[in-house]
């Protein structure tokens, strides 16, 4: 009889001893569960606190896109004015050029004359005579003039230095037979050239000068080939 | 000897609870709510004790069962998206105050008994 209450005892003491194992044991995961869990983790936030996160986070998003709505505009200004400059830029790329091929210094091409001229054995052509013919053809409308492919600018100078060389734009020696072109109306520049008795060609001709006059629908001239400075002159502001 | 092993048992929970890695946080609810079932249990078998009708049957599949439901039911209030885990405290927690107010009584009443004893001495 002692044994058996003994032996129910003993179980029972291992039942309840197991049974309190659990019990703390789970007790102490739990524990340790919800104090790591309270370590600012979203999950483990109330209800009350998250709506203040939530509010909290909506005001700063509110912030946030007001900012970046206000950088959008920026933005948008900045991308109209470099569309402005850009054509600004685009305007005075136009000007440039033009203003280049006015000074001559681009090719240009166009309708206009060539003329040849060749000196004789009873006589030689002289600066004079270029300067002449130039003046003719300038004088006729003429937009671009080339002598032996050298471009006449504002700045040319033709200056004899002996019988048989002329030089132009200061170090380019030209000799017989001058090739002349020159772009313009031709039909205008040809009849200057042509007029009877006093026109260009008459002239030489009564000199015993060759010249020879041709209209082209498409006189190629080049570009001035050296470069413009001024070093006296200044701008007046 | 129970003394000693509930004891002993207490100690190794609390290694266990230390050594086993924590539990992800939604599984903690669960825990939480067998704890308190387990608990009820406890404190049910020392009053069912009190009042001499205690049946180690009933305790011991009591711990397990009511523990059980109450995860089960706790699963489900998820599932339903009703937070029936709060009932299951609500009655666990009634009925271990209930069971405590029982000890208490019994206590205080065997303690009343001894003071009433020494004086009439």
């Amino acid at each position: 009889m002692t044994l058996k209450k003994d032996k129910q005892t003993i179980i029972m003491s291992i039942i309840a001893g197991l049974m309190s194992l659990l019990l703390v044991g789970s007790m102490f995961i739990q524990f340790r569960a919800v104090d790591k869990s309270e370590e600012s983790n979203l999950e483990s936030l109330r209800t009350d606190e998250l709506k203040t996160q939530i509010a909290s986070y909506k005001a700063r998003y509110e912030e946030t896109m007001e900012q970046y709505n206000t950088n959008q505009n920026t933005i948008s200004e900045y991308a109209t004015s470099i569309a402005e400059n850009k054509e600004s830029t685009d305007l005075l790329d136009k000007e440039l050029n033009e203003s280049n091929t006015l000074l001559g210094l681009t090719d240009v091409e166009g309708e206009g004359v060539i003329i040849t001229l060749k000196d004789t054995d009873e006589a030689c052509y002289a600066a004079d005579d270029l300067l002449m013919l130039i003046n003719e053809l300038k004088y006729a409308g003429a937009e671009a003039i080339s002598i032996n492919d050298n471009r006449i600018i504002n700045l040319t100078d033709i200056i004899s230095i002996n019988n048989s060389f002329i030089v132009v734009n200061s170090d380019a020696r030209v000799s017989s037979p001058f090739v002349v072109k020159a772009i313009g109306d031709k039909d205008y520049l040809m009849s200057t050239l042509n007029l009877k008795n006093s026109g260009f060609v008459d002239l030489m001709r009564i000199n015993n000068l060759e010249i020879e006059v041709e209209s082209s629908d498409n006189v190629l001239i080049y570009k001035y080939s050296k470069e413009i400075n001024a070093e006296v002159m200044k701008e007046v502001e | 000897m129970m003394i000693l092993t509930i004891i002993i048992g207490s100690l190794l929970g609390v290694l266990l609870g230390f050594l086993i890695p924590t539990i992800p946080y939604t599984a903690s609810k669960y825990l939480a709510i067998a704890i308190v079932a387990a608990l009820d249990s406890v404190f049910g078998g020392i009053a069912s004790h009190i009042k001499k009708n205690f049946d180690l049957k009933v305790f011991v599949s009591g711990f397990f069962v009511n523990a059980l439901i109450a995860m089960l039911l706790t699963y489900l209030g998820q599932k339903l998206n009703v937070d029936i885990y709060l009932a299951a405290i609500i009655v666990f927690v009634g009925r271990m105050f209930n069971n405590l107010g029982i000890i208490r009584r019994y206590y205080l009443s065997k303690i009343s008994q001894k003071i009433s004893k020494n004086s009439k001495k």
